[in-house]
């Protein structure tokens, strides 16, 4: 059976019943599958068109002002130096800048390798890690340690970060507690081969830290 | 020709392309921020001005100098001008070339005829100008400069304004046919073909909608048109064109709307379907004059609707003694320069004037870009049938109903 006039859910489409009027809208029972469908025929007040224009105006001028009314406020606020606990007229952030105040603490990014007291990577490069990564962004070079009490280390050791889904298998894989997932989180770059961090870079971590204001996280100095 | 006309006429020139040029780089910020403001976010905010700073470990740059997103539009004529200007190969190279100067020129010409300030005296204006800094001596030359002669706030008093402004809407069809058609590329042609199609039906009902003013007005000078307004009814009610014939404003914008191809009425460039219509092949400054002519053109719009029904610079209960029109339509008041009865400088009312005009204009700025984001973009056969079978029969009825009105009542 045809229903034209409706906008067919699956089941119409395959065997379902076709509802009686009534069933649209609200009135359904509990596990019935309803369609919803916009009426073909509009009114004549809708064929006019402007009235609902001049809504819809009115809806978008009003979101507008009241916004504008709240920048002004916050700007007053602002320059008595309140302006970062004022409400603005926005639900978005500055982001680099800014972070939103429910962001958690406790979310994970940037690895680290820890090291022996030695100043050596902790790490044996028994490739669990690289095995474990679903994303295969993980890259070990592994050679063979002086002490013979180690066996291997790496010689390399890139995480292409870029390509990295911050999952932790990597930390949960390692025998030796070598590779860490820290709470740095924010990383951004202006060129795609400095997403690869290399062995040197993850042993030495430097938490980003926003020091001076005016220096996004993205500009962090770093040696090419 | 007198030197004093001359320096008027280039003063107007440079007010005129000033207003407008910035006014069209300014309207690309307007659009992202209000846009932004419209949707709760913050909108265009990272273009800066790198200041630096020296400091212990050598110079340090402070990149917070954003003014509100302002430098954005510097950035993208920068980029424009400064990005490769690639001529496909298979385009024909004169007509691909000369299509962008089509699009600016009607639409930066069209506000010639827009009177911005009315009719004023600049000698009497400069010389109690000096006189109130205290220059006496060069208020007297200023004088004597420009005499007594009253002069024009609009760069051309044509008497023919109002068809000055159609002939170059008309003029602007001929950008989009010929870019898409030297484009030699099928989304161009397909974006030249709707836009022919939809300014051309659009433009005889915005004449036709128009009519019905001009045949209360009885003249097509822009100049005049505006003067009529100055006036009031009951003491209270402005003689502006909206009060006038409110439908009809209805109507023109819409058509004005539709002529500047933006979002309601964005066919002809539509980028769902069309990549970018008739400038796909376009890159460069060259696609930046067909953008900056869609921004420039909001102000055109907005001008032309606020001296058409807006009473252009009028602002009620002030009069100047140069508002010819109305001290002739009252003969009991002796002519000055009046604000709500009380005698001021000339100077004092005609820049009230402008600033009367530019706020009204500004709004008007600020209305299209609301509406463009606000509304949705039409179907290509309701474009047409909006026109065609509902707005141009209002327009005719219109016209006929005013004329058999006028007739019975008499002018």
């Amino acid at each position: 059976m045809t229903d034209f006039g409706r906008n067919p859910g699956f089941r119409n489409l395959v065997d379902g019943p076709v509802l009686p009027e009534s069933a649209y809208p609200g009135e359904f029972t509990e596990g019935e599958i309803v369609t919803y469908y916009n009426p073909e025929k509009m009114t004549w007040v809708e064929r006019m068109y402007i009235p609902y224009v001049l809504s819809g105006l009115a809806i978008t001028a009003g979101r507008f002002f009241s916004n504008m009314a709240q920048w002004a406020v916050w700007f007053f606020a602002w320059i008595r130096g309140k302006g970062a606990e004022t409400k603005r007229g926005t639900v978005t952030i500055y982001y680099p800048e800014e972070q939103r105040p429910d962001f958690s603490p406790v979310n994970r990014g940037k690895h680290i390798l820890t090291q022996r007291p030695s100043g050596d990577p902790q790490c044996v490069a028994c490739y669990m890690c690289a095995t474990a990564c679903p994303a295969f962004c993980i890259h070990i070079v592994a050679g063979e340690h002086p002490d013979p009490q180690i066996e291997k280390y790496p010689v390399r050791f890139d995480i292409e970060i870029d390509k990295c889904i911050f999952c932790g298998y990597c930390e949960e894989a390692c025998p030796v507690d070598a590779i860490r997932l820290t709470t740095d989180v924010h990383l951004v770059d202006y060129k795609r081969q400095r997403m690869v961090y290399d062995k040197d870079f993850l042993l030495t971590w430097k938490p980003t830290v926003v020091e001076d204001e005016h220096i996004y996280p993205g500009d962090r100095p770093r040696e090419d | 020709m007198e030197p004093a006309f001359v320096v008027v006429a280039l003063l107007n020139l440079g007010f005129v392309l000033g207003l407008l040029l910035n006014l069209g780089g300014l309207l690309t910020w307007v659009e992202r921020k209000q846009a932004a403001v419209m949707a709760n976010r913050i909108g265009a905010n990272r273009a800066y001005i790198p200041i630096p700073i020296p400091g212990k470990d050598g110079i340090r740059w402070y990149k917070r100098f954003t003014l509100i997103g302002l430098f954005h539009g510097i950035a993208d004529a920068i980029k424009m001008l400064t990005k490769e200007d690639f001529t496909p190969p298979f385009v024909d190279r004169f007509v691909f070339n000369l299509a962008p100067w089509f699009a600016v020129i009607p639409v930066l010409v069209t506000f010639a005829v827009v009177p911005f300030g009315g009719p004023f005296i600049p000698g009497v204006m400069l010389e109690e100008v000096l006189l109130f800094v205290g220059a006496d001596g060069l208020a007297a030359t200023a004088h004597d400069f420009f005499g007594d002669t009253t002069f024009q706030l609009q760069l051309a008093d044509l008497n023919v304004g109002l068809l000055f402004v159609f002939a170059m809407g008309g003029t602007g069809v001929f950008s989009a046919a010929l870019a898409g058609w030297s484009s030699n590329n099928k989304y161009a042609l397909m974006g030249a073909l709707r836009s022919s199609s939809q300014m051309i039906s659009y433009e005889v009902f915005m004449g036709m909608a128009i009519l019905g003013l001009l045949v209360i007005y009885g003249t097509v000078d822009m100049g005049l048109i505006a003067q009529m307004q100055g006036d009031v009814w009951f003491g209270f009610i402005p003689t502006w064109g909206v009060f006038v014939q409110p439908h009809m404003f209805v109507i023109f914008l819409v058509a004005m709307m539709a002529e500047n191809k933006r979002v309601p009425f964005d066919m002809p460039e539509a980028e769902s379907e069309l990549v970018a219509g008739y400038f796909t092949e376009y890159s460069a400054m060259k696609m930046g004059l067909f953008m900056m002519s869609e921004f420039i053109e909001i102000a055109v719009i907005a001008g032309i609707v606020t001296s058409l029904f807006f009473g252009a610079y009028h602002v009620p209960g002030v009069h100047a003694v140069t508002d010819v029109w109305y001290w002739t339509q009252h003969p009991e008041l002796v002519p000055g320069n009046l604000v709500f009865g009380a005698t001021v400088p000339h100077v004092v009312v005609v820049v009230m004037r402008v600033l009367s005009f530019l706020c009204k204009l500004a709004f008007f700025c600020w209305f299209l870009v609301l509406i463009r984001w606000t509304l949705p973009k039409f179907r290509y056969d309701q474009i047409m049938r909006l026109g065609w079978k509902i707005l141009l029969p209002i327009s005719i009825l219109n016209l006929l109903l005013t004329a058999i009105v006028l007739a019975v009542v008499g002018s």
